[in-house]
Parts: structure tokens; sequence; C-alpha cells
């Protein structure tokens, strides 16, 4: 019995992790319009401290500016967009594709991450843009890499990627 | 002369009625043809989709194997024969003709296995979007009773002529004296039999190869195909040393007549060690040689039987006496042999002693030894209860010991008759090693594709392979590969690995999957930091 009841509250511990995932804290956004991400980091790896946070930026998101952390560096990897995109009458075809964050946040802690960027008129509304992110630690890393299929949601997946619903331009 | 002309021919009649019945017992049951190379891993999978015909097909079989007949049934109803297949390791590659059409295949396949016994399947894939038919599967050309027949008798005669001529050669070589007429004639027409059945046994073999009709016989086809075989080896060292076997009897000089019936003895041993199951069962080094052992044993032991039995009956006294004295000398040391040898093959190859009433081959082995003991029992009543009073003169004693011999002779054919039974029955060992076959499942989707192998395929631990290759083969660049088995319908919760990777395949060992039945895979490979590509499938896991 006594044994039952522990793996049962062992079990309900795990669904527990498992369901908190790395999510944005705003899950929908116009179209044209400037988003202020903000990742919700809720655990480490697995008991492990994160060292290191990867965002990945998908093409249609431009001109993304990170917002700098105390104890934390801060660096970004710009490479070209699929295509120009324009800016406020700029040409834009190249820019930050990947955002990453070196520090320490231990498993018992919680942090955000923040960052913004310009949703682009040409992404596909009333869709989800996800936004692939890594937690890397030690020895292990949490990948929140999943992109769902069409027809199934964040929900059915272990790992999904944290996702904004984009809304149509007003 | 014509005092012994009655006994040949009466111990002629009777071995032919033996023959014949054994013929028709054989006749019965007809067990299915299949011997122990089994396909293992195919590519295309059994039952799977590819996106576009492959250019080649893959067939990798439990050892190396010789391409026979294979053919290609296309959606269309058309069959086409494939040519140009090699062989790659235990991996038959088959050119597959370029074809267009969307729909079920069936790639029907008849190879030789390297013990020279075919094997016969077919593997039903289907090109483009659907999952193939199945009823379009045309099973392999069934087994033929007839056929099987033929093969059997063909087998069984040569065997006789052999063992009765060759051992007859030997036996009347070193016993004293000039030959006895009849017992040369005996011994002659044994290997008479034995050269006329024996390009019938590599016809028949080519015949049941390509899996034709008996009334097929005459084809060039079916004959090369029976040359391929490694049975032909065996067939001709076999006539061999019947030829040799000829000129020992016809050799003027006693040394010369020795010589070359041993001659003709040790090229028998050798050529029976280059085909079938046993030769071809590991430790190869060792059934080889006790294969060899075994059938000059048993030549030495049932060639003596019918010219002593001639000599004891023509009463040709002196010499009779002393061949009798020489026979008993040296056939239980033959018999211990045999004993020794058979004992050790039927291990290796029976294995687990509930095999012995729960296979065929169990069976006919069971079958074969009690023959066998019967023979024995003859054997030592002869020799505790007859030979002596013969040797001292006693011609009551030896006429009963003529028919006693002449029984066990009888008993011998009818040995061979059951021996030659295992041509259509695969030993235990090969079945096991058929059981311990992989389980594979190959996952395609647009994204990408794997090939898992689970070896054994069968619940309980077992170790799996993962091939990830790209559309055009290549391999797919992973970073990280973890697989997860689930079985719900066993209440079971999903079971994740992670997968570690040598030379581009990448492998998870120590995994047990306690239940059989059907498990959902489910793949995630890491292709970059922030991409992963997944991929689900099944496997069924044999109890």
């Amino acid at each position: 019995m006594k044994t039952t009841i522990l793996a049962a509250a062992l079990l309900a511990a795990g669904t527990a992790t498992a369901f908190a995932h790395a999510t944005l804290e705003v899950q929908e956004a116009k179209v044209g319009s400037t988003y202020k991400a903000v990742l919700r980091v809720p655990h480490g790896c697995e008991g492990e401290a994160t060292l290191k946070v990867r965002i990945k930026i998908p093409e249609g998101v431009i001109a993304v500016k990170p917002m700098p952390k105390a104890g934390w560096t801060l660096e970004t990897v710009k490479g070209p967009y699929a295509k120009t995109y324009d800016y406020y009458g700029t040409p834009m075809s190249a820019g930050v594709t990947e955002i990453v964050w070196t520090g320490e946040l231990l498993d018992e802690h919680y942090d955000e991450f923040v960052f913004r960027g310009r949703l682009t008129d040409g992404l596909p509304v009333n869709e989800v843009l996800y936004f692939p992110t890594v937690q890397e630690c030690a020895t292990k890393a949490e990948r929140w890499i999943e992109i769902p299929e069409a027809g199934k949601s964040a929900d059915d997946y272990e790992s999904p990627a944290p996702g904004v619903l984009l809304q149509p331009k007003s | 002369m014509t005092t012994s002309r009655l006994p040949v021919t009466k111990l002629l009649s009777v071995l032919l009625a033996v023959v014949l019945a054994v013929i028709g017992l054989a006749l019965a049951p007809a067990p299915p043809a299949e011997a122990h190379a089994a396909l293992s891993l195919s590519e295309p999978a059994d039952g799977g989709m590819v996106a576009t015909a492959p250019a080649a097909a893959r067939l990798t079989f439990s050892e190396p194997v010789a391409p026979l007949l294979l053919r290609l049934l296309g959606p269309d109803g058309a069959t086409q024969e494939l040519s140009g297949a090699s062989l790659e390791g235990d991996t038959l590659v088959v050119p597959l003709p370029p074809v267009t059409a969307e729909g079920t295949y069936v790639l029907s396949y008849r190879v030789a296995s390297q013990d020279g016994h075919p094997v016969g399947g077919a593997l039903v894939y289907a090109v483009g979007d659907a999952p193939p038919d199945r009823s379009a599967a045309r099973v392999p050309p069934p087994s033929d009773p007839a056929r099987e027949a033929a093969v059997w008798a063909s087998r069984a005669a040569l065997t006789v002529g052999v063992l009765f001529g060759i051992g007859g050669a030997l036996f009347l070589a070193f016993a004293s004296g000039p030959p006895l007429p009849s017992a040369r004639r005996v011994v002659g027409s044994a290997l008479g039999l034995a050269t006329v059945a024996a390009p019938f046994a590599v016809a028949l073999q080519g015949l049941d190869a390509l899996g034709l009709p008996l009334s097929a016989l005459p084809q060039g086809a079916m004959l090369a195909a029976g040359l391929a075989s490694p049975y032909t080896l065996t067939v001709g060292g076999a006539l061999l040393a019947a030829g040799l076997a000829a000129v020992s009897l016809a050799a003027p000089s006693l040394v010369m007549r020795r010589l070359t019936g041993l001659i003709a003895l040790a090229v028998l041993a050798f050529a029976v060690s280059l085909s079938g199951h046993a030769s071809s069962a590991p430790p190869e080094a060792i059934t080889h040689r006790a294969v060899s052992v075994h059938v000059a044993a048993a030549a030495v032991w049932v060639g003596a039987l019918v010219p002593l039995a001639l000599m004891l009956a023509a009463r040709a006294s002196e010499t009779a006496t002393r061949a009798l004295a020489s026979f008993s000398r040296i056939v239980p040391w033959a018999v211990a042999a045999l004993a020794l040898t058979g004992g050790f093959l039927a291990a290796v190859q029976v294995r687990d002693p509930a095999a012995l009433w729960t296979t065929d081959y169990g069976r006919v082995l069971l079958a074969k030894l009690a023959l066998v003991a019967a023979m024995l029992v003859l054997a030592a009543v002869n020799r505790w209860r007859l030979t002596q009073p013969a040797l001292a003169g006693d011609a009551t004693a030896r006429r009963r010991l003529v028919r006693v011999i002449a029984v066990e002779a009888v008993l011998a054919v009818a040995v061979v008759g059951t021996l030659a039974l295992w041509r259509f029955t695969p030993p235990p060992r090969a079945l096991a090693a058929a059981a311990a076959a992989p389980a594979e499942v190959h996952i395609h989707t647009d994204a990408g594709m794997a090939t898992l192998t689970l070896t054994p395929g069968r619940a309980g631990p077992l170790a799996v392979e993962i091939a990830l290759p790209t559309a055009d083969f290549g391999a797919l660049p992973a970073k990280e590969v973890r697989v997860t088995f689930a079985n719900a319908a066993a209440g079971i919760e999903p079971i994740r690995r992670p997968a570690t990777e040598t030379e581009g395949v990448w492998r998870i060992d120590g995994l047990t999957l306690p239940v059989a039945g059907v498990w959902t895979v489910r793949l995630d490979v890491l292709i970059s930091d922030f991409e992963t590509l997944r991929l689900d499938g099944t496997v069924t896991l044999a109890p």
C-alpha cells in the first residue's frame, strides 16, 4: 500500500514537471506589430541548473532586440533572412536569428528572458508562430523544439516549442 | 554357381519390396519443403511503402544464398523475371526494373541456401502513398508431392547404391580369396543403381529448386539450377567414388583392389561433407568430419552385409568363415564410430530433447534410431549367438546367420529411406535460428525515414539498431536519437532510451521489451539544436 501511494505521488510529481513547459507570457499577438516576448523558464534539466538559454528566431520576425539581463552574458547570432522585409520603409534582409543568454539558473528557481521583434505582415494569421528554445545545462539539455503538426496542439507533445497565436492586423 | 543364384534374386526382390514400401510410406505425409536459410531483412520491407519505386531490392538472409528464380509481380498483374542479382555478404541485391505505376508489387524469390536446399517466399510492398494490398500477394509455387517423392526416391536410391556398392567393394577387397561372382554382381548392381540415380538426383534437385512440377523435368534451366547447388558436388564425389569402387571390383591384383576400395571410401566420405544440413551446422570444422566418419562407417558396416550373406550362403566354406571372422572383428569399430558421430550430430542438430517429438526432423531421427536399434539387436544376436557356432562349422547356425544378415540389410535400406526424408525437414537448430530472426520496422515519411532492427525479434532482452538513411541513401546527420517503445494494450508505459552512435549506426543495448505483440515505436531524431524529426511506427514481436 505504502509503495502504491509513493508510486502515485512520484507519478503525480513527474507529470507536474512534464507539464511545466517553457512558454511565452503573451500568447496572442497581431501581425504587423512589435511583439514583446517574455520567455518563462520553469525549471532546469531534470535537476541540473540551466547555464544557457538559446532562442531561435523564426522567419518573418525581424528587427529583434534582446533585453540584457543582470548576471547573464548576452549574445546574438545574426544571419540573412529568407527574403527582404520592409521595416518602416527600410529594406531589411538580415538580422538576429538566435539569442543566447549565458549565466546560471538553478533548477529550483524561475526566471524570464525578454526580447522584442517585429511580427511582419506576411506571417500567416490564426496560426501559432513557434520560437524553438533550448536550455543547456552542465550535462543535459532541455529542448523545447517540437512544432506540432497540423491538427495537433502543443498539449499533444512533451517538449513543445513556445508559441504565439498570430491575430489578423486590426 | 546355381546354388548361389537363388539367394541373390531372393535378396534383391526383398530389397525392392522394402524400397517400394518405404516410398509408399513417404508419399503419405509429404512434409513441406523448407530449408534453413531464412529471410531476416528486406529493403523495401515486407508490407512497407516506398514513395518511389526503388532501383534495387535488398534481401538479407540468415546465411549466404544463391538466387534461383526472382520474379516481380506488378500492380497490373504482369510478371517479370528478374536477373542480374548479386550477393553482398548475406544480402542479395536484386536490380528492379524501372517502373512508374503506383500500387502493390510482389517480389517472389526462390533461393538456394548453403546446404543446397531451396527456400521460397514473397515480399509485398507498395509504391506510392497507399499501403500494399495483401490479397495481391500470390503464394509461391506450392509444394508438389510427386516432385518431392521423386526427389526423395532419387536421393534414397543414390545413398543405397553408394553405401552397398562402395562398402561391398571394400569388403570384397579385404575378404580373403577371389570375390564370389554373385557377390560381385550384387555389389556391381548397387554401383550401377548409384550411377543411374545420380543424374536424376541432380536434375530433381534443380526441379525442386525452381519449384517446377515433375512434368517439367527435361529443361535446361532446371538442370543448371541443379548443377549450381552444392549438392552437385556431393553427387559428383559419390559418382567418382562409385567409379573407383567399380575399378576395385574389377582390378586383377589384391593390392590394387584394396587401395582403390579405400580411396573410394575416402572420396565418398569427403563428398558427403560438402552439402546437407549437418555439414553446414556450426562448428563446421567438426561437423564436416563427423559426417564423413559417420557415412564411411555406415558404408563399412552396411556394405559388408550382402556380400557376407552371399558368401555364407554359397558354402564356400573356408573363405566364408574367414570373411565372417574379419567382419566380426571390424564391424564393432564401425558401429562405435557410427554411434559416436551420430550422437554428436544429433546433439548439434536437435539441441533440445523435446524437439525429438515436436519437430518433423526429430520424428525422422526417432524413426531412424528405432530402425538402427533393430539392426543392432540383430547384430548382437549374430555376434553372440550365431557367429561362434557358424565359425565352428554349425550349418544350421550358418543358415540362420545368413537370414538374419539379410534382414539386417533390408533394415539398412529402410534406414536410408528414412534419413532421405531429412531433405524435407529443417533441423531444430535452424528452426531456433529462424525464431531468433530480427524484427524490423521501416518508417518512411515525407520528412525522413528510419529502419529499426530488433534482435532477436521476440519479447525479452533485445538490441536495437537504427539506420537513418536520407532519400538518396546517405546517412541522416543526426545529433541525438531517442527511441520510445510503448504498448498501451498491454498496459506498459512508454520505455524511452537514448541511442548511441557508432559509424553511422545508432544502437540501443540492454533493452527489454517484456511482452509479445504490437509495440508502437517513436523516434526522436535531433537534426540540429532547434530541429527534431519525429518518426512513428509499429513493430510486432514474437512470443
